[in-house]
């Protein structure tokens, strides 16, 4: 039936003399499992399966998405979107030539060993039912625990009136656990692991969560909230800083993903997520030390935003945004690059069937340094603090002004791990702060982050990021405690 | 077809799914919802449109209960195949659960039969306007004002309906439908922003023109940036400042689930003082100053009940789903804020209103802040406190001696929200709906604005 589908809308398409037109179809399925305490708290199963079709009328976009039954809905789907540009034709919307592009389409996957979706909810609830248990007796000051597994599968197909033809499918699968303590004077806190809010997912099977091994880390995350009860506030001063991997992924996140698409930069993105201090003035001027280099690389296998053709249908490719410190790069798509005169970087995405593309991160990478491990960066640090897995974040329209707040932060003293602190915060602006970035970990380091819920758009959209990174020490922070 | 005669069309359709979904249902299906949504959305930046996107969805979602235990499946396929995957996803769930037991004080029990409900809510004819050319001519004149006007204006104007369709296996039919609009302008000029949104639920309440001549008041008014040190500010929040705090409240605080974690700010504090006595907050689905949208029923077929979570200031209650209440046991109920997948939400916030006016209370500043919105506000920092921070965004200004002096940079607040409470010496009388997503979807957080003394800004932007 997609396949039908699919040809009628592209027929229609052809035949309403437009620039361009283009449909989409994405089946999308979800599981989300919780388990609180000794209880499976919420198993949500979604099913989810549209269309998207996007028409070109003199130079001016329209598009229309929806659940779609048969022919004649298709047919109403696509007059709808030809409709929708034809009525801003009318009233005098400005036209933009399309830009010339690429039609090579094919076929990707993400390679899977385990399918996530064939492995038995025994197997499942078991697992983090056991995590939570094992959470629960390591520390008798847990007084909540919380575990979760994700597994998504979405594929899309796309076919345009230029001949561009792909299908792909991305898999990713993952899971966290969380435990919640509370100390003598009812002070509460919580620690997780790999990462907090969503766990840790990336594209893959079932052995990617065989691989985060949550149940080995049950004893220590209990053990940790329960010492953070009675642990001191972070202390109020100008601090060096190591970010682990859990909390700099979501640096990279907020202060260079998303000040770098595009879209925020031309002034689409103004009326939800604001606009960006990296105007195209700044190409070329200073966003990092020298040791800092990120990169857009959607073609890292496992890494949780690949894929083979964004969904303007770009091909993946990586592409420097900042070199040795310099900006030289943006997050584009075929249009908004086309509009400032730049090569796409492959990069417009959209949620599901329903969301129309926009710029995105994909995978927004720190490559790695030349500093070790986290124990030889520790060991290199006279002193400082180590800040883990985020708890809160905050940051202007602007990607300017931050404030991060961690689960937990260690003192580092003479090259060691000292005191565990509560609360920490850590504030900056954006510059400043990657320009004081003296030391990057090594490759034996480098982790791909996932981070699951990136919200952009109006309409909101939700995407799926990786960040890859290793362990960084910033110089000159302000930090402080939250409580 | 008109939109009201579409929306009626999407109950009887809506209604058929159900019985079909139901149809030849397994043992332990519970229930069958159907949900429709119909919107059109213009995006704009730059004083030109930049989306112009219809969403049309349907989907039916299965609940299913095995001894005491919920299995939840969502499907949009609505043919036969998606149809008895969503049934045997929902049973093997809800079956798995069961044979593994766990704690389940008292078995998830469905609702006792009630009368059949039909309950439509707004304006189809809203959605005519939005979907016939009215909404975009409107904003056209909208946008080519501020082209004459030397504003660049960004925003979002959209126009919904959905129905929403829930047949329980004991026969029970409930559909409740509505339509909404919402709107939001930004203006800017070189060197400032304003803002200013809406949602309307009758088609006479549109007036896009006015909210994009507010927003262009307030961009004007904030182009001549004065360099403000960080410290404490009396401040006159509008209700999109305010809105914005209690929907953090109402995720980390108001639910039972917060409260099960201990880090809800009404964690064991029932009836305690925790803020000051003017500020009452309070869940109420049935719209009952006319503003926000009303919702007869929750995820789990549950007509929601007003649930008061601070009255005078003192810690009350907490919103429950069937899962919850049967948790907590003692006596309590769903109080019908049921998420329908074992959680809860919270979807029609209000704060109750005071006797100030607006105008009266930034009159009133003898050197503050007169706070528009904020962005990207964060209520994870301490929940116990409902420490939160966020940032002054577009249209913020100075008030000296009662008059505007001109807009600033960039501000970062960090605060417990119960301490703020605490200072506040101004209510404004008149209420307003801000809607909590654009597009999609209806809910509204119904709020007043505050005057807050000795607010503290903790670090400041210099551009």
């Amino acid at each position: 039936m997609t396949d039908q589908l699919l040809d009628r809308a592209l027929s229609r398409l052809s035949g309403e003399g437009l620039d361009f037109g283009d449909v989409r179809c994405v089946n999308r399925r979800t599981e989300w499992i919780t388990a609180r305490g000794d209880r499976i708290d919420n198993h949500q199963q979604t099913d989810e399966q549209g269309y998207c079709v996007r028409a070109v009328v003199q130079g001016v976009w329209g598009s229309a998405a929806g659940v779609v039954s048969g022919e004649m809905a298709m047919d109403q789907l696509v007059e709808r979107a030809v409709a929708n540009a034809r009525q801003r034709v009318e009233r005098g919307a400005k036209s933009r030539a399309l830009y010339p592009r690429t039609t090579e389409g094919g076929q990707w996957q993400t390679p899977v060993v385990k399918d996530p979706f064939g492995v038995s909810l025994d197997e499942k609830y078991g697992l983090i039912l056991s995590a939570n248990e094992k959470m629960s007796l390591a520390e008798s000051r847990v007084i909540a625990t919380e575990s979760q597994l994700v597994t998504q599968q979405n594929e899309t197909r796309v076919r345009a009136t230029d001949g561009l033809a792909f299908d792909q499918v991305q898999t990713s699968c993952g899971g966290g656990i969380q435990a919640i303590a509370r100390g003598e004077e009812g002070r509460t806190q919580s620690r997780s692991y790999p990462k907090s809010h969503e766990g840790e997912i990336l594209q893959g099977g079932w052995e990617v969560v065989d691989g985060l091994d949550l149940l080995g880390h049950c004893d220590r995350v209990a053990v940790e909230a329960g010492l953070l009860t009675a642990a001191p506030p972070m202390p109020d001063q100008i601090a060096t800083i190591i970010l682990h991997g859990s909390q700099l992924s979501l640096q990279v996140h907020e202060s260079v993903g998303h000040p770098l698409e595009l879209d925020r930069v031309l002034g689409d993105e103004i009326s939800l997520a604001g606009g960006s201090w990296a105007q195209r003035d700044k190409l070329g001027t200073r966003y990092g030390s020298e040791i800092v280099n990120l990169v857009s690389d959607p073609t890292r296998s496992g890494a949780l935003g690949s894929f083979g053709w964004d969904d303007d249908g770009t091909p993946s490719h990586r592409s420097d945004l900042v070199r040795d410190g310099i900006l030289v790069g943006y997050l584009s798509g075929w249009q908004s690059a086309g509009r400032a005169g730049y090569e796409p970087a492959g990069t417009a995405r959209s949620d599901g069937w329903a969301g129309y593309p926009i710029d995105r991160m994909a995978n927004v990478d720190l490559e790695p340094g030349t500093a070790g491990s986290l124990a030889d960066l520790i060991a290199d640090t006279e002193s400082g603090f180590l800040l883990s897995n985020n708890r809160s974040w905050s940051i202007d329209q602007l990607r300017l002004n931050f404030q991060f707040g961690c689960e937990v932060a260690w003192e580092i003293k003479n090259g060691e791990l000292g005191t565990m602190y509560r609360d920490p915060l850590y504030v900056g602006r954006t510059p400043e702060f990657w320009g004081n970035c003296d030391a990057i970990c090594g490759p034996e380091a480098w982790h791909s982050w996932g981070w699951y819920f990136c919200g952009k758009g109006d309409p909101m959209q939700l995407a799926h990021v990786g960040h890859g990174v290793a362990p960084a020490r910033f110089r000159n922070v302000q930090v402080r405690s939250a409580s | 077809m008109n939109a009201e005669e579409r929306l009626e069309g999407l109950m009887r359709a809506d209604r058929a799914l159900a019985e079909q979904a139901a149809d030849g249902a397994v043992s332990g299906v519970l229930e069958v919802q159907v949900g429709s949504d119909e919107t059109h959305h213009l995006r704009y930046g730059g004083n030109e449109v930049v989306l112009d996107h219809t969403v049309r969805s349907h989907s039916v979602t299965i609940r299913a209960v095995v001894d005491g235990y919920l299995g939840v499946a969502t499907t949009e396929r609505c043919d036969r195949e998606g149809l008895t995957w969503v049934r045997d996803q929902a049973v093997r769930a809800a079956e798995a659960q069961a044979r593994r037991g766990g704690s389940l004080e008292r078995p998830y029990e469905l609702p006792g039969p009630e009368a059949e409900i039909s309950e439509s809510f707004g304006d189809p004819s809203l959605v005519d306007w939005g979907q016939g050319g009215g909404k975009i001519q409107t904003l056209h004149d909208v946008l080519a004002r501020a082209d004459a006007d030397s504003v660049v204006m960004a925003g979002s104007v959209s126009t919904s309906m959905r129905s929403q369709t829930l047949l329980a296996a004991n026969g029970r039919f409930l559909n409740q439908r509505y339509a909404v609009g919402n709107g939001q302008f930004i203006a800017q000029t070189p060197t400032g922003s304003g803002f200013r949104c809406g949602q309307f639920t009758q088609s006479g309440q549109v007036g896009l023109q006015a909210l994009s001549e507010d927003a262009t008041f307030k961009a004007k008014a904030a182009s001549h940036k004065v360099d403000l040190d960080v410290g404490a500010y009396d401040v006159v929040l509008e209700p999109p400042a305010v809105a914005e705090l209690l929907d953090w409240m109402g995720y980390v605080s108001f639910t039972a689930k917060s409260v099960e974690d201990g880090m809800s700010c009404l964690a064991n504090r029932h009836g305690e003082q925790i803020t000051g006595e003017s500020i009452t907050i309070f869940d109420d689905a049935s719209a009952p100053t006319g503003l926000g949208v009303a919702s007869a029923f929750d995820g789990e077929g549950v007509a929601p009940q007003r649930v008061t979570f601070i009255d005078g200031g003192r810690a009350g209650n907490v919103a429950h789903s069937l899962a919850s209440a049967a948790r907590f046991g003692g006596g309590s109920c769903s109080t019908g804020h049921g998420d329908g997948s074992g959680g809860e939400s919270v979807g029609h916030l209000h704060m109750a209103p005071g006797q100030d006016d607006l105008e009266a209370m930034v009159k009133g500043l003898e050197r503050g802040l007169w706070i528009n919105r904020f962005h990207y506000v964060n209520g994870l920092l301490d929940p116990r406190q409902a420490t939160m921070t966020g940032l002054t965004r577009d249209g913020c200004l100075l008030i000296e001696g009662g008059e505007v002096v001109g807009g600033f940079h960039t501000m970062r607040f960090t605060e417990s929200i119960l301490e703020a409470f605490k200072r506040v010496d101004g209510i404004g009388a008149q209420l307003e709906a801000v809607a909590r997503s654009m597009g999609r979807g209806g809910r509204a957080t119904v709020v007043p604005a505050l005057r807050i003394r000795q607010f503290p800004f903790t670090s400041k932007q210099t551009r």
